[in-house]
C-alpha cells in the first residue's frame, strides 16, 4: 500500500527533523516562565475577585452611587518580595546603583535621565537608541498577536510607528530603522520596513515569500536571517537600492547567529550546528577571521540578546549551564575570560557599557524575578537592579 | 500541589526535557516548518505541561502531552500567529556552496510540505514521521478517523501533483538547454 512518495515523503520528515539542533538551557527557561504565567494567571484572578465584589457592591448599593462615581484603584495581591525567595547566590551580591545606560522596568521607561510610564497594557520586548529617541517593541495586546513598533521621546511622547514581530534595528545614524512583519491573512505576506523617526515616514519597503527577521544593520543595509529555511540564512537588504544578497550559507545544518559590532563595521557569523563561524568587514569582502570551537555549540546561549560583538574581534556569549558570561575572541578560540554569573539564574540580555565591563540581565530561578547585575573583569558581579515578580527589564541595547 | 509532588517535578522536568527535548524540537519542527517558532511552539507546550504537572498522574504519558499540547495550540492559535509558511518568492542564492546542497533532489517534497494548510500538514507529520494510527492522529487533532483520511489524501494529491509539476517544467527547461 505504502507507495514510492509516502516513503520518500517519511525519509525527507526525519531527515529534516534530524536537522533541529538541541536547545541549551530549555528547562532553565521553561520553568522561569512557568513561574512568569502562574504569576499572571494570579494577578488576574486577584483583579477579576476584586472586580466582582466591586461591582456586588454597586448592585448592592444600587442607585446611592452616581454614573461617575471610578472603581478603585486596583489593589496588587500579597506576594513574597523578591528579598524574601531571593537565592542565596543572589543575595551574596554586592549592591550597587542602578545601571548606567537606559532600561525599562514593567511601564516605567528610564530614558537620557527621565523617566515616564509607558501605555497600560505594554510589556515591552526590545529597547534601542535611534538618534534623541529610543525605539520599543511591545506586546500591546494585539489579537493578531503582533508586536506594536513605536518611538518614545526624553519627554515621554509615545508615537506607534507600525506592527511588527520579525525583528528591529537601527542604522548606524540612528535616524532610520527597520522591522520584518508578516500579513495574517491565509497566505501570509513577509515584509520588511525601513523608516525615518525624523520625518515619521516609511522609506522603503520589500515584500518578500519567505519569512525574514531583522537581526541587526551594517554599513551595507539591514541585516535579517532567512529563517524559513533550517539553515537561518543572512542576507543584507539594500533599501536604497532594494537589492537583496545572501551573505553566508554555514553549514546549512543548523541556524547562523549573526552579531554585528558597535561601530556597525565588523560582523561575527557563527554556525550554531558545527560551532563555526567567520568575521567579515563587508558583504562579500574578505574573511577577516575565521575558526570553529566544540565550545560555542552547546551550552551557550546564542541569541542577539545574550551576546554582543566588539571591534577588538571579541564576542561575549552567555553560558546557561556554565552559570557564566564568556569571552572568544575571532578566531572563535575561548580566551579563558569568564564573567561568573550566579547558580540559580539564566542570562537574558548583555549590553557592554564605559562604568562596568558588563551589564547581566538574569532571572532568578528561585524568587522568578529579573535583576541586573554589573560585571567587571573576572570578580563577582554587583546586583544594580531587581525587578519583580513576573516583571519585565529591558536594557537599551547597543 | 503538595511538596512531594513538587520536589518530584523539580528533579523530574529537567531529567525529561534533556531526554525528549530533540526529538519533540524536530515535531515541532515539522509542524510550523521554521526553528524560531518550532522552538516557541515546544517551550509553550512545556511551560503547560510544567503547570499541569500535578494533574498528569502517568509519568509515561508525559511525552504524549506535550505532542497533544504541542498540536492543538498550534492547530488552533495558527490563525492569530505570525507563522512561517507558503513561501512565494525566494531570497537570492547562496554565495556558500552548502553541504546539502548534493541532497537538494532529496529535499523536493519538503518545500511543498510547506506550504500545505495547518492541518494538512499536521497530519502528515503524525502519520508519515510519528508513525502514529488514524484513529490516535483523530484524536490528537480532534475530528474523526474520516477526516484524518480524507485530510492525508488531499494531501498527498496536492504534494504528487506539485512534484509532477515541478519535474514536469525541470524535463521542459532541460531539453530546451
Amino acid at each position: 500500500m505504502t507507495s514510492s512518495l509516502e516513503s520518500r515523503l517519511a525519509d525527507e520528515l526525519r531527515h529534516e527533523a534530524e536537522r533541529v539542533g538541541e536547545l541549551p538551557g530549555l528547562a532553565e527557561r521553561v520553568v522561569a516562565r512557568a513561574h512568569v504565567v502562574r504569576r499572571r494567571r494570579a494577578l488576574t484572578a486577584a483583579a477579576v475577585s476584586g472586580l466582582a465584589v466591586v461591582v456586588l457592591f454597586v448592585a448592592f448599593v444600587g442607585g446611592g452611587l452616581s454614573n461617575t462615581s471610578t472603581l478603585p484603584p486596583a489593589h496588587k495581591t500579597p506576594h513574597p518580595s523578591a528579598s524574601a525567595t531571593l537565592s542565596e547566590s543572589l543575595r551574596q551580591l554586592p549592591q550597587g546603583t542602578p545601571p548606567d545606560v537606559d532600561y525599562i522596568v514593567g511601564r516605567q521607561a528610564h530614558l537620557g535621565g527621565s523617566t515616564h510610564m509607558l501605555p497600560s497594557g505594554w510589556i515591552v520586548q526590545r529597547l534601542l537608541r535611534a538618534g534623541d529617541r529610543w525605539v520599543v517593541t511591545a506586546q500591546v495586546g494585539d489579537p493578531e498577536g503582533r508586536e506594536a513598533v513605536a518611538t518614545v521621546t526624553k519627554q515621554g511622547d509615545v508615537v506607534v510607528l507600525g506592527y511588527a514581530g520579525a525583528g528591529l534595528a537601527v542604522d548606524p545614524s540612528g535616524r532610520y530603522i527597520a522591522w520584518g512583519s508578516a500579513s495574517s491573512d491565509a497566505s501570509p505576506t513577509y515584509r520588511l520596513t525601513e523608516y525615518d523617526v525624523t520625518t515619521n515616514s516609511v522609506v522603503a519597503g520589500r515584500t518578500l515569500g519567505q519569512p525574514a527577521r531583522v537581526v541587526g544593520w551594517a554599513k551595507e543595509g539591514v541585516i535579517a536571517l532567512n529563517n524559513a529555511g533550517s539553515g537561518g540564512s543572512p542576507v543584507v537588504w539594500d533599501p536604497q537600492a532594494d537589492t537583496l544578497t545572501k551573505v553566508w550559507g554555514g553549514s546549512g545544518a543548523g541556524p547562523t547567529f549573526v552579531a554585528y559590532s558597535r561601530s556597525h563595521h565588523l560582523w561575527v557569523l557563527l554556525d550554531q550546528k558545527s560551532g563555526c563561524g567567520v568575521v567579515l568587514s563587508r558583504v562579500g569582502g574578505t574573511v577577516a577571521a575565521k575558526g570553529c570551537t566544540n565550545r560555542l555549540k552547546d551550552p551557550y546561549t546564542l541569541t542577539p540578546l545574550a551576546s554582543f560583538f566588539a571591534d577588538d574581534h571579541l564576542l561575549a556569549v552567555a553560558s546557561v549551564s556554565m552559570h557564566s558570561v564568556r569571552i572568544f575572541d575571532a578566531q572563535l578560540a575561548d580566551t579563558g575570560d569568564a564573567h561568573p554569573i550566579p547558580a540559580g539564574t539564566v542570562a537574558l540580555q548583555i549590553v557592554p557599557t564605559t562604568g562596568v565591563h558588563l551589564l547581566v540581565l538574569v532571572m532568578g530561578i528561585s524568587d522568578r524575578s529579573p535583576h541586573v547585575l554589573g560585571c567587571v573583569g573576572n570578580g563577582p558581579c554587583e546586583r544594580l537592579l531587581d525587578g519583580s515578580l513576573g516583571e519585565q527589564v529591558v536594557l537599551a541595547g547597543p | 500541589m503538595s511538596r512531594e509532588s513538587q520536589s518530584e517535578r523539580d528533579e523530574a522536568f529537567p531529567a525529561f526535557v534533556g531526554a525528549r527535548s530533540r526529538a519533540l524540537l524536530g515535531t515541532a519542527y515539522l509542524l510550523t516548518g521554521d526553528h524560531g517558532l518550532a522552538e516557541d511552539l515546544l517551550q509553550t507546550a512545556l511551560t503547560k505541561t510544567y503547570l499541569a504537572w500535578g494533574r498528569i498522574r502517568d509519568r509515561d504519558a508525559l511525552e504524549a502531552y506535550v505532542r497533544q499540547t504541542m498540536i492543538t495550540t498550534h492547530v488552533s492559535s495558527w490563525r492569530r500567529r505570525w507563522r512561517g509558511e507558503t513561501p512565494t518568492e525566494t531570497l537570492p542564492e547562496s554565495t556558500y556552496d552548502s553541504p546539502t546542497s548534493a541532497s537538494d533532489e532529496r529535499a523536493r517534497i519538503y518545500p511543498h510540505l510547506r506550504a500545505l494548510p495547518v492541518r494538512q500538514r499536521a497530519v502528515v507529520v503524525l502519520r508519515y514521521y510519528e508513525d502514529l494510527p488514524e484513529a490516535e492522529i483523530a484524536r490528537l487533532l480532534g475530528c474523526s478517523p474520516g477526516t484524518v483520511k480524507s485530510q492525508a489524501h488531499r494531501a498527498l494529491a496536492t504534494l504528487r501533483e506539485r512534484l509532477g509539476d515541478e519535474t514536469e517544467r525541470e524535463l521542459t527547461q532541460g531539453g530546451a538547454s
